[in-house]
């Protein structure tokens, strides 16, 4: 079994009166790649940045390798890179003053990796931030965070502002950059196609939980919509079945879950037809967030 | 009526909770200073009605400044390029949110024995000029017009009488509120940047920008940004970390300081430390917190317990930022004096500069636990605190010479200033990391 590089023990935290995250844990090991997801506002960022010690918990436990949080050695703290969501600032620096800067704080720094990337990514290094574009300036960030050669890297919405290239180009970048290293990856995103792309596991927030945590091949392989010749009496026996409803002579429902009843268990228990049709993530996605807001 | 009400209700942000505290701070300080400040049995009635105009204007001052945030938020809308209605709505918005403000200060007017014309509409004026501090786009707006209360005040000295001096402000602040309406090109930066408009833009007006990065070029070729843990490259302002501001400040005092007659002496000192104190030093907090979030990528390098590294390393180069800064302002004031003779009181703005540092070291760390974009008690209490003291320390330090700074009450001040001291690093030390970074709200 693979060590554990964060692990999560019941966290709590509330703002104000509205709790965001309630006795949420999760358990995520070395090499895994971790898409986050869920709807906005259900709490990723607040997650994310509680990881990284951004945020104060009000009770619970964050262990990043087995170590408490705050006890965390410096050595190992300069191993996880970090892209906020929020921005880039520096707008008065220039692409190259940008990362050199940055450069100063870690031991690890890969000059001639961040170049690299900049020359790919057709970056200007005498640029000023300021003059980039959106999806430029967060293409910086993910260079700042990569050049670090992360053994943790955590990433909130890296994705958001660009394009399909861009996306692609990223990504392949990530995907490398864990085989080499055996990074281990969080990254929060909307766009579940990416997720598709390069998450070894899916993390779905809701209610201030992680509601569904799956492989993402054992998810694909099994999350389908399922079609009932008759109408199923005892739905609640089958808890990985969700949003069920009636049609004409028949049932459907959703398998949502991996981990419960096989299909083959379900036809065999019910002693009926069932015709399956296979769930893309997006319509998996849709399906049990509705579920869960209904 | 009703979109007003509601663009009303996000300028004040706390809605009217904010101006019922107002009202009552107002009340309480005034109270205290005419307690302190002037024996109405022997002063003149005159100085009275003078002393308590120059303490609305600094009141007033404060409030714009926070309307000025609140409008330049609601600015960034594209809808201020496309849609008249919604100017207007802005801009009538800010001339009624300025004068509820206004008219909470009217009863402390009216009971100085000013006039209903110039107690209803004199901290309206002032509070929509000290707003271009923040909205201005250009020079004019940004730094002269919110000084011109105070030039116009001093008017006075030349027996120009007090409703000519309110019909000039009158007319200078609808200069202003027109160059506001008017401006369509200056938002057009503004949609070129992330999300919320980056944080230059949050921060200085179009012109200023293209110094600050004329500046960061030269910080460049002085010191590359290049070393382990130097976090006040993220937390200042390359045209600041050369004393723009100080130098900016400076320039204001000796304006001010031209227009004091030579008789005139501690009120307009006390005031002058006061607000000097106030503007300087609160637009570089609010600049510190804007830019705060600029350290996330790095913060959790230095996130032992409670993040206690990391708020050590702020603390130590934002002291070093301020300390320098007043070296910087009492050279610039030296250097002023020794070109122009008799123009200035060196020793005067030498003293002042002393002041102005000791009192912003001593409250810096309590600053910087401060929520600064909406007004509440917390932060009226302590700039309340803050002001007196300032006010107190200013006076006694324009009666007294150098010398007596070690008398006794100067040194129990002093011990005063470093138990201050102690007690905010203690209240910054607790202050979450997470409250620190927090931008609005």
């Amino acid at each position: 079994m693979n060590k554990s590089v964060i692990e999560i023990n019941k966290v709590n935290k509330r703002y104000k009166n509205k709790s965001v995250l309630a006795d949420l844990t999760i358990n995520i090991e070395a090499g895994q790649i971790i898409g986050l997801v869920g709807r906005n506002g259900a709490g990723k960022t607040t997650l994310i940045e509680s990881i990284m010690g951004l945020k104060e918990i009000e009770s619970g436990e964050i262990y990043l390798w087995q170590q408490k949080l705050g006890d965390l050695p410096q050595k190992q703290k300069e191993l996880i890179g970090f892209v906020p969501q929020d921005g880039i600032g520096f707008e008065w620096m220039r692409v190259n003053q940008y990362l050199e800067y940055f450069g100063g704080f870690f031991h690890h720094w890969d000059k001639n990796y961040s170049d690299d990337l900049i020359k790919r990514w057709k970056i200007d290094k005498k640029s000023r931030i300021a003059d980039l574009s959106g999806g430029q300036q967060q293409i910086l960030q993910v260079i700042q965070a990569l050049s670090i050669k992360p053994q943790l890297l955590i990433l909130d919405e890296p994705v958001a502002h660009l394009d399909p290239n861009m996306r692609r180009q990223f990504l392949s970048e990530l995907v490398g950059l864990t085989c080499e290293l055996g990074t281990t990856v969080l990254f929060s995103t909307h766009i579940i196609s990416d997720l598709e792309r390069i998450a070894s596991h899916i993390a779905l927030l809701n209610n201030g939980k992680i509601e569904h945590f799956y492989e993402l091949e054992d998810l694909k392989a099994h999350a389908a919509s399922l079609l009932f010749e008759g109408e199923v009496a005892e739905r609640q026996q089958f808890n990985n079945l969700i949003n069920w409803q009636s049609i004409n002579q028949g049932s459907k429902a959703i398998l949502a879950d991996p981990n419960g009843p096989s299909l083959e268990a379900i036809k065999q228990q019910l002693n009926m037809t069932i015709q399956s049709q296979p769930l893309s993530l997006e319509d998996w996605y849709l399906e049990v967030t509705n579920e869960a807001n209904n | 009526m009703k979109q007003i009400t509601s663009t009303l209700n996000i300028f004040l942000r706390q809605e009217w909770i904010s101006v019922t505290v107002y009202f009552i701070a107002t009340v309480l300080f005034l109270f205290i200073i005419y307690q302190t400040g002037v024996d109405l049995a022997t002063e003149e009635i005159e100085h009275h009605q003078r002393h308590s105009l120059l303490l609305i204007t600094m009141l007033s001052i404060f409030i714009g400044l926070y309307l000025g945030n609140g409008f330049l938020r609601l600015q960034k809308s594209p809808l201020w390029l496309i849609h008249p209605g919604y100017r207007l709505n802005l801009i009538l918005s800010l001339i009624c949110a300025a004068f509820i403000y206004g008219a909470v200060q009217f009863t402390a007017m009216f009971y100085a024995g000013w006039g209903w014309p110039i107690s209803l509409l004199a901290p309206g004026c002032i509070t929509l000029l000290s707003a271009q501090f923040i909205i201005g786009n250009n020079l004019l707006l940004k730094y002269i017009f919110p000084a011109t209360p105070f030039i116009l005040f001093q008017l006075t000295n030349y027996e120009i009488n007090y409703n000519l001096i309110l019909l000039l402000l009158i007319i200078v602040t609808s200069l202003a509120i027109y160059l506001n309406a008017s401006n369509k090109q200056k938002l057009e930066s503004w949609a070129s940047g992330l999300m919320s408009g980056n944080l230059q833009q949050q921060l200085k007006a179009a012109n200023i920008l293209s110094w600050n990065n004329k500046f960061a070029d030269l910080y460049q070729k002085i010191h590359a940004p290049v070393g382990k843990s130097d976090l006040s490259i993220a937390l200042i302002q390359p045209a600041n970390r050369f004393g723009l501001s100080s130098l900016l400040i400076g320039i204001f005092c000796l304006v001010s300081l031209y227009f004091i007659d030579s008789d005139s002496g501690k009120l307009e000192i006390e005031t002058f430390a006061t607000m000097i104190l106030g503007s300087g030093l609160m637009g570089g907090f609010i600049e510190l917190k804007l830019l705060a979030r600029q350290t996330k990528p790095v913060a959790h390098l230095f996130g032992q317990s409670q993040h206690a590294i990391f708020k050590k390393k702020i603390l130590t180069c934002i002291d070093k930022h301020i300390s320098i800064q007043a070296a910087l302002f009492i050279i610039f004031i030296l250097l002023i004096s020794l070109l122009v003779d008799g123009f200035v009181k060196p020793l005067l703005m030498l003293k002042m500069g002393f002041s102005i540092a000791i009192i912003g070291l001593a409250f810096l760390p309590m600053m910087l636990c401060l929520n600064w974009f909406n007004i509440n008690f917390k932060l009226i209490l302590v700039m309340l605190i803050y002001a007196a003291i300032a006010f107190w320390f200013c006076g006694w330090i324009y009666q007294h010479s150098l010398m007596d700074l070690l008398s006794l009450p100067a040194l129990l001040a002093i011990t005063g200033l470093v138990l201050i001291r102690l007690v905010s690093s203690y209240l910054w030390k607790r202050q979450s990391v997470e409250q620190f970074m927090r931008v609005y709200g």
